[in-house]
């Protein structure tokens, strides 16, 4: 097929991938959200004084890294709908990928709560401030810059890890594109075209990534030679 | 179908899922390292392939990958198993993560290694496998552990192109059997048999690395 051609086939594609990639960037923000919120309530729980508490969020943390996502996605859509309860396919895909990556940002929030120094809850706690205040106005302030940059990254994986919810038929770009596949049998100009529309909402988002590290960055050290 | 008859099954699939992993392994080791080497060329144009490489196949979801080798490639004329296809689609955005792992692996040893291995008349290349390497690896060694548990929990998307892995298993399973809830709670207890092994392991690996150039 020559490259005019081509281009007349995206046109037509055009509506229903506009509307499929938008589906994807709502999958991937509500997920990132609720997964940012979520993983903040693993993060406490690890670091809670309380054993079972901690050893619960461990157990949880260990589950959801160990297992690949597109099961994850299955015990929730197939598993629920087998034993009874019934989920959309969207809403399937926004728990899996939220639950997913609570556990990962947990770990990341808890690395970042527990590389602010130790004097710092130590003088706030001599002043006379409670847990959660000390937390509130003097850990998580602090934590953050350290949590910030690694956190946008998840955000260009859990992107990517949308495309994985077409596998339980959750409409999206994936999904969208597999359809338009089978009723035009040009199935590789049409992945291509979805690479190319992941790789430009990726690299923006690694752009963005880029300027928030530089942001955030204090001196580092100077690399041995690469990295000009 | 009994039950021992299911756990042979899924045992054959979990085999697969091994190889699947170890070949992506070994095939984006290979290729990242071979664009490690671009990406830390002296040559402008060599370092801007490299990056564009990264940059491009970083953004690319695995499935996309895949769908493009497995389902696009023979419109184009080449005819590829589905078992080969899972092995590059995997390895081609791999060796762009590893990539990334190694060059800030390198990147963290202290600028002044090279400069006083120059200084004792090494050239570049002697200075890099002699002192800088020695002092990267280990820590290199965690994130490309995560890696390779990351590579065994992507092989079970090599199931939507039908590579007999074993998450493709225990779909067959399902539609045989109609216990979905059943199946794939006991293929999340074989994925977590294979990962939470493999990453003690690394642990173990890692702790002697690090007490060895302590």
């Amino acid at each position: 097929m020559n490259f005019s051609g081509f281009l007349g086939l995206v046109s037509q594609w055009q509506p229903q991938l506009a509307m499929a990639t938008l589906q994807t960037v709502e999958m991937a923000g509500l997920s990132f959200i609720l997964a940012a919120v979520l993983g903040l309530g693993v993060a406490f729980a690890r670091i809670s004084k309380n054993q079972t508490l901690a050893h619960a969020a461990w157990v949880f943390t260990e589950i959801i890294r160990g297992t690949p996502i597109l099961v994850q996605l299955f015990v929730i859509y197939f598993g629920l709908g087998g034993i009874g309860i019934p989920i959309p396919a969207f809403d399937a895909a926004v728990a899996g990928l939220a639950i997913n990556y609570a556990a990962y940002l947990g770990e990341v929030y808890r690395a970042g709560i527990e590389s602010i120094d130790r004097g710092q809850r130590e003088a706030a706690q001599s002043i006379g401030m409670e847990y959660w205040l000390t937390m509130r106005l003097i850990i998580l302030p602090q934590a953050l810059r350290v949590v910030l940059p690694p956190m946008t990254n998840y955000l260009i994986f859990i992107l990517q890890d949308t495309s994985v919810a077409s596998l339980i038929s959750a409409p999206e770009l994936m999904l969208r594109t597999r359809d338009l596949s089978s009723e035009y049998f040009t199935p590789f100009e049409l992945y291509l075209t979805a690479g190319a529309i992941y790789f430009t909402l990726g690299y923006s988002l690694s752009l963005l990534v880029q300027l928030i590290e530089k942001q955030f960055s204090s001196a580092r050290r100077t690399p041995a030679f690469i990295l000009h | 179908m009994t039950l021992a008859n299911i756990l042979i099954l899924l045992l054959e699939g979990a085999v697969t899922t091994i190889w699947l992993t170890i070949g992506t392994l070994i095939v984006s080791l290979i290729l990242g390292m071979a664009i490690t080497a671009l990406a830390i060329s002296r040559f402008g144009v060599l370092r801007a392939l490299a990056y564009c490489y990264v940059q491009l196949f970083r953004c690319v979801p695995v499935i996309t990958m895949l769908f493009i080798i497995y389902f696009g490639l023979p419109a184009m004329g080449i005819r590829l198993d589905s078992a080969a296809s899972a092995i590059i689609g995997l390895s081609l955005g791999g060796a762009a993560a590893i990539c990334v792992v190694l060059r800030s692996a390198l990147g963290a040893v202290p600028r002044g290694q090279m400069e006083a291995a120059k200084a004792l008349g090494m050239t570049r290349w002697m200075a890099l496998r002699e002192i800088i390497m020695p002092q990267a690896w280990p820590i290199a060694l965690a994130p490309l552990g995560n890696f390779a548990i990351g590579t065994l929990k992507y092989t079970s998307i090599a199931s939507a192109v039908g590579a007999p892995e074993i998450t493709y298993k225990a779909q067959l399973l399902v539609q045989n059997l109609y216990k979905s809830t059943e199946i794939y709670i006991m293929l999340a207890g074989f994925y977590l048999l294979m990962s939470l092994p493999m990453a003690r392991g690394i642990r173990v690996i890692e702790r002697r690395l690090n007490r060895k150039y302590r």
